[in-house]
């Protein structure tokens, strides 16, 4: 597999890299733990994006905004958007989407640890975002697979992620909204204009 | 019962897995990053999205080098974005390729990170791991003369580190 160069420059840098990389302490148990605490956090989060995605695909289809209510609020997790539910869009009553989807928004209420916050996205053209689980959601770019990692989070850690803590980085925090913020990041070769599509999408209501 | 064991399996097989590989890609992690925090950070998100799909991985021919390849797209991810969307991280730290600081001359570290990030992973990728010029160019999804061309130029630029006769040649 290796190419050895008869560059003695090669096996020069190749020594010297090998050199001070060893020299860097791994700490294997921590990263055994942590990697198994985050895998398993995104092991959920996939199986609960698989288990909604072809609805929250439907709902983006159809127009769907998603709307996450304050706790007591009398809608359930998600709210039809005017395209959709209301009056407004002349497409709106012959959704097909508005039964299913509204049927899943009191599991999106019921998965929400910090349901005292309002958040709507209307999903930018291309773009399909599924249903938050936990407190997390992703938006793909369907003609790329850029993905947008999204999570809601209480103010109280919005310094943190501001810049406050170095172990708490995300490639966009958005500012706090009644009592809450979001972080965003990218996956699966998103761009920091995708990032941006999508904070801008979001609608925050207190 | 039986459902209930296989979680465990495939934990203690992941962990194995981690311990087994970890010194190595943590130290790729490293020398990409230049920075103990942010290469932890990258391998660790890199081992937690194998975990996610391990039974894929666990299959793969190569489960190291899929997993590798987890790590290297996180961290070109983490550049585009900088380069893109003039997001501020932390992650890592990219420099502009400038020509060496004298003061740098010992720290090849250093002088790694002052490389652009595909120059970096270029090395990385063909003198940590090892990896021929075709396995680099298609995990940085380069032409093999792209890789050759950067693998040059770089070595270049690090010659005065790594090179004892280089002094001698270029008073």
């Amino acid at each position: 597999m290796n190419q050895k160069s008869d560059h003695p420059t090669d096996s020069r840098l190749r020594t010297a890299l090998h050199d001070r990389a060893l020299a860097e302490p791994v700490d294997v148990d921590r990263l055994v733990a942590g990697s198994l605490t985050c895998g398993r956090r995104l092991r959920a989060r996939r199986r609960a994006t698989l288990g909604g995605s072809a609805l929250a695909i439907a709902a983006v289809a159809a127009g769907v905004v998603w709307l996450v209510p304050h706790e007591g609020s009398a809608e359930a997790g998600f709210a039809a958007s005017p395209t959709a539910g209301t009056s407004d869009s002349p497409t709106a009553s012959s959704s097909p989407t508005a039964t299913p989807t509204l049927r899943s928004l009191q599991e999106v209420k019921d998965s929400l640890d910090a349901a005292d916050y309002s958040l709507a996205i209307d999903p930018p053209a291309g773009w399909s975002c599924t249903e938050p689980a936990d407190d997390k959601f992703t938006c793909t770019q369907e003609s790329t697979g850029h993905a947008v990692a999204v999570t809601i989070r209480g103010i109280a850690q919005h310094d943190d992620y501001d810049g406050g803590d170095p172990d708490k980085t995300s490639y966009l925090v958005t500012d706090g909204h009644d009592g809450h913020f979001a972080t965003l990041n990218p996956y699966a070769g998103a761009t920091g204009e995708d990032v941006q599509t999508i904070a801008e999408s979001f609608t925050w209501s207190s | 019962m039986r459902g209930w064991r296989r979680p465990l399996d495939v934990t203690e097989e992941f962990e194995t897995f981690v311990r087994e590989t970890a010194p190595r890609l943590h130290r790729t992690a490293w020398l990409l990053c230049g920075d103990h925090h942010a290469a932890e950070d990258l391998v660790q998100s890199a081992y937690a999205q194998a975990f996610a799909r391990w039974r894929r991985v666990s299959r793969a021919d190569d489960p190291v080098a899929y997993t590798r390849a987890i790590l290297v797209n996180a961290f070109r991810s983490v550049h585009r974005l900088k380069r893109s969307g003039e997001i501020p991280t932390d992650v890592t730290t990219e420099r502009e390729a400038r020509p060496l600081d004298p003061d740098l001359r010992l720290d090849l570290t250093a002088a790694l990170a002052a490389l652009p990030p595909i120059d970096r992973s270029v090395v990385v990728l063909r003198y940590w791991d090892d990896l021929s010029i075709a396995d680099t160019a298609r995990l940085l999804d380069l032409s093999e003369s792209a890789v050759r061309t950067r693998a040059h130029r770089t070595l270049q630029r690090l010659r005065p580190l790594v090179d004892p006769s280089y002094e001698r040649a270029t008073p």
